[in-house]
């Protein structure tokens, strides 16, 4: 990759100048590890409502982070100044930091080895959005919004685009350079029917996937303008439907619902610094503890997840993590047993890993890199299983597409998710559209009762632009894709009779 | 060149018919530690500038964190360039007349380590009982310093600075199957007693020497503020009259319309917002970078007072920016940065817990979500600390449930309020006695 991919507002910036000064003055007081990061982040959203522009805001934020190791502990500073003498007092603050705090060290922090790398990663996009009119993205949503509303069968329409440009300069002491450029787009809307003289009302929302693309993400990949014209009809049926009845029902899931819950309760469950308890005052510990590697049977044998941080398009996938290093694969769950975590570099010493596999991230230049998530993937199945085929093995059940409500506790067993449109299956096949569906469960009982997944023409990648973690709280993009799944006797709740 | 003298240089700059400038600058400091020992730590500096250009009553908006004086020319024009192609916003006003608040001229206030001194201290000691004691430490403390200052084309200057701290504590066996925490949010790091905030944990490890395990239903509860705070929440996202006059929220009325006017809750329930609240101050004065519903930048610089959102049970107002306000004949309630739901100042957590035949006392929610925005329906879980209640003492710790409950049920199924903490953000709500709460599943986590 060439250095004249990135955007050159970023690499004119003075990068080696403020890392070198830095990097130095950590070093000259004593620093035993030091890395030093510049970020830029620039992102758009832009809002429409009905026929009308609601909001386009545009931020660029840039700052640098310095950390260092320090007798032992942890000490981080940031600023927003970019100039060298800003970074020498970051240095001496991150180091003041650690001598602030050092008598509450009781574990001295290690890291595990990685190698020195000098690299540029550009991730894969052909048109970046930043360089698109802002009038083509405001036609695109007020176009996509008249299309709902000419439907008399709707009465207001929100729509948004969202896009990201992430630029990072990554240096170490011990000789790192890499500079990284990313780039995601997301768009999104939901259709509202109200009935005011009964006051009730209903939405419902496109099954869009946020991706690791360009603005050919919004405009070449899922169709838009045909969920537009679908929605509307299916927002009329799912208000007529019927209630669904409580009770345990074998569950087709799509793709577009079952990211979530591999996020949940597979993605978060497998994160090593949460199940050794570096997360429990926020985001909880877990059940996948560490005496379980190995031998916790998570899901059926159907069950295959990796996690990665090299998959095309990936919001997850990088060249290298926020601690330089060298984005990779590796499997999670095989055979539905948990083989593998999550790591960053200090969570591989603590289980005695030679390396990490490069999940450690930083939202923001003012942020400390935690370990987040990668893309974790929940593997389709080599035969050629189609999604009737799974519909087609169901005598009494429901299919689920796209998501709406989700919670999960602090340890990843109870969660419970709803979704846009559930579907009564009846004999093998679809029937009509049901409502009031929720579907609650414990994970292990639930992955377990996987008894089949779709072949890859069934599988799509989904993700988030906003997985939150850490304090202070920082939110990471993650992919999850997957393809479709069959779940026997899950148990369905009706929302309407739950509060 | 300061701040202040930024700001004035973009309006010199500006060549739109109106411009919004508004900074901020921040500081903070942050400890998080685990396991008995500290995790990640960090000293932190922060700006941010935005820019809101109005032509023709387009808006054009630029946000920068990194904005030298040679930069803030073309930021202008960039945030003058954002107007073209862009329709006129459907809720455009005249901005409001200038006047000023705050000092204008005063410089913002950075955080230094030197204010966590005390608490190192405090924690060496904590951490050393936790281990004693066999017992694992979590936490995390943080102190942070924002000033803002917002300034109009129509004359308006305005300046509010916010100094916020927060100290949350966890301690758990080494097996993690009991686990009590306990949040406080400050007015400033020299408010923490992290002593006391230990005692009360080490209370709740003594309730928890009596495990009871309790199935799903219905249920009395007590819950404490951070957990009436949890929920709280998400009543105040649903409190805007452009949403219930249009038919799709919860405070909606069958045949169209809000339920302003309407007896919600019973005759204590008053819920209101005050920009000079004790201890939540927020800005007396509207501010914002975009148009919007509940705060528009077309609003910045009109003067923000208390408002009653909730009285004596009766929904008075909803979130309105002048725009919509007037567009639905009510009076303009633009946003503030705080809630306020009175208590019982008198009664204790003691008091409530003496007078209660039976119930659950519920320390706090988490991965509270919606589940049905028409009633207001939400889901989420309990966590750190479930405790049973009979004939006025407690009995022992229960299991976790996953609940699935309305916030508008849970007021109006109150029959007995306590006193007050600080919550959520700049929320200060109290205990909540609630004899009907719907508890749909047992939860596993400890």
């Amino acid at each position: 990759m060439r250095q004249g991919d990135i955007d050159p507002e970023f690499l004119s910036l003075g990068l080696e100048k403020l890392a070198d000064a830095g990097l130095s003055r950590a070093k000259n007081l004593g620093a035993t590890h030091a890395e030093f990061r510049v970020e830029r982040r620039k992102s758009q959203v832009i809002a429409a409502r009905d026929r009308n522009l609601e909001r386009m805001q545009n931020v660029d934020q840039v700052g640098f982070g310095l950390r260092v190791i320090f007798d032992g502990g942890w000490g981080f500073a940031s600023d927003i100044d970019l100039s060298p003498e800003s970074a020498r007092i970051a240095a001496e603050n991150a180091v003041a930091v650690a001598k602030q705090f050092r008598t509450l060290n009781s574990e001295p922090v290690e890291l595990v080895p990685e190698p020195v790398y000098d690299d540029i990663h550009i991730s894969s996009y052909d048109t970046n959005p930043f360089e698109v009119d802002d009038s083509t993205k405001i036609d695109h949503l007020l176009s996509l919004n008249e299309k709902v509303l000419s439907s008399s069968k709707i009465d207001f329409v929100d729509s948004a685009i969202l896009q990201v440009q992430e630029n990072k300069f990554f240096a170490t002491l011990d000789g790192s350079r890499i500079t990284q450029q990313r780039i995601r787009v997301n768009s999104d809307f939901t259709a509202t029917k109200v009935d005011k003289s009964s006051g009730a009302f209903e939405t419902m929302s496109s099954t869009s996937p946020p991706l690791g693309k360009g603005w050919e993400g919004i405009t070449n990949g899922h169709d838009y303008f045909l969920d537009a014209e679908r929605i509307p009809e299916l927002l009329e049926e799912k208000i007529k439907a019927k209630s669904v009845e409580p009770g345990r029902y074998d569950l087709v899931i799509h793709p577009s619902n079952l990211w979530l819950t591999i996020h949940e309760s597979i993605g978060h469950s497998t994160e090593l610094d949460r199940a050794l308890g570096y997360e429990a005052t926020l985001a909880g510990t877990s059940f996948a503890t560490i005496d379980k590697l190995g031998k916790l049977q998570i899901g059926s044998e159907v069950m295959h997840v990796t996690g990665d941080r090299v998959v095309e398009h990936g919001l997850s996938t990088v060249g290298y993590d926020d601690e330089g290093v060298k984005a990779q694969q590796w499997d999670i769950i095989r055979d539905g047993v948990l083989v593998g975590y999550q790591l960053n570099r200090q969570m591989a010493s603590k289980i005695g890993q030679e390396r990490s596999n490069g999940c450690a991230y930083a939202d923001s230049p003012s942020n400390v890199p935690i370990q987040r998530m990668p893309n974790v993937t929940l593997q389709p199945s080599p035969k050629a299983t189609s999604l009737e085929d799974l519909i087609g093995g169901v005598e009494r059940g429901i299919y689920i597409v796209g998501n709406k409500s989700w919670s999960i506790d602090q340890q990843r067993y109870n969660f419970q998710f709803s979704g846009q449109q559930f579907w009564e299956i009846k004999g093998g096949k679809l029937v009509s559209q049901l409502n009031d569906v929720a579907y609650q469960g414990n994970t292990i009982e639930f992955w377990n009762s996987m008894e089949a997944v779709g072949g890859k023409d069934t599988f799509i990648l989904f993700g988030t632009f906003q997985c939150g973690k850490g304090l202070p709280g920082q939110v990471a993009p993650a992919s999850h894709g997957c393809p479709a799944g069959l779940f026997r006797s899950v148990n369905v709740l009706n929302s309407a009779q739950e509060g | 060149m300061n701040i202040q003298e930024k700001i004035e240089e973009i309006l010199k700059l500006s060549k739109a018919d109106e411009v919004v400038v508004l900074a901020s600058e921040s500081s903070s400091a942050n400890l998080r530690w685990a396991n008995n020992t500290s995790t990640t730590n960090g000293l932190q500096k922060g700006t941010r500038l935005s820019i809101v250009s109005i032509i023709d009553g387009a808006v054009g908006s630029i946000n920068a964190t990194y904005f030298p004086s040679d930069s803030l020319e073309k930021l202008v024009r960039d945030s003058e360039a954002a107007c073209e192609g862009t329709p006129k916003a459907p809720d455009y006003l005249p901005l409001p007349e200038g006047r000023s608040s705050g000092s204008w001229e005063e410089a913002s206030e950075s955080i230094d380590l030197d204010r966590f001194e005390g608490l190192v201290t405090d924690l060496a000691a904590t951490f050393k009982k936790a281990r004693s004691d066999e017992l694992l430490f979590f936490g995390y403390a943080s102190e942070s310093s924002i000033t803002d200052w917002v300034a109009t084309s129509k004359g308006f200057r305005g300046r509010h600075s916010t100094l916020d701290a927060g100290l949350s504590m966890t301690l758990k066996t080494p097996d993690f199957k009991v686990s009590q925490a306990h949040t406080k949010q400050l007015g400033s790091m020299d408010e923490a007693k992290v002593e006391d905030m230990h005692e009360r944990l080490m209370k709740r490890f003594e309730w928890s020497a009596n495990q009871l395990a309790v199935g799903p239903g219905h249920y009395p509860v007590i819950l404490e503020p951070q957990a009436v705070g949890d929920i709280l929440y998400y009543l105040y996202s649903q409190l805007g009259l452009r949403g219930a006059e249009e038919g799709r929220t919860a405070f909606s009325k069958s045949g169209g319309g809000s339920k302003i006017g309407e007896k919600m809750f019973p005759e204590f329930i008053n819920l209101v917002s005050d920009p000079a609240a004790p201890g939540l101050e927020t800005p007396p004065f509207a501010a914002s970078a975009s148009p919007g519903a509940r705060s528009s930048v077309f609003d910045s610089g009109y003067p923000v007072a208390r408002t009653e959102w909730v009285k004596s049970g009766t929904l008075e107002n909803l979130i309105a920016s002048r725009f919509w306000a007037e567009k639905f004949g009510r009076k303009s309630a633009p946003e503030i940065g705080n809630l306020v739901l009175e208590g019982d100042e008198s009664k204790s957590l003691e008091d409530l817990i003496s007078s209660t035949d039976r119930a659950l006392l519920v320390t706090r929610f988490w991965y509270t979500r919606m589940l049905d925005p028409q009633t207001l329906l939400l889901t989420g879980l309990t966590r750190d600390g479930v405790f049973s209640i009979e004939d006025g003492k407690v009995r022992g710790a229960v299991n976790n449930f996953r609940y699935n409950m309305s916030p508008l049920k849970v007021l109006a199924q109150t029959d007995e309020l306590g006193a007050t903490a600080r919550a959520f953000g700049r929320s200060r709500v109290p205990h909540l006695r609630v004899n009907d709460f719907h508890m749909s599943s047992v939860s596993e986590a400890s």
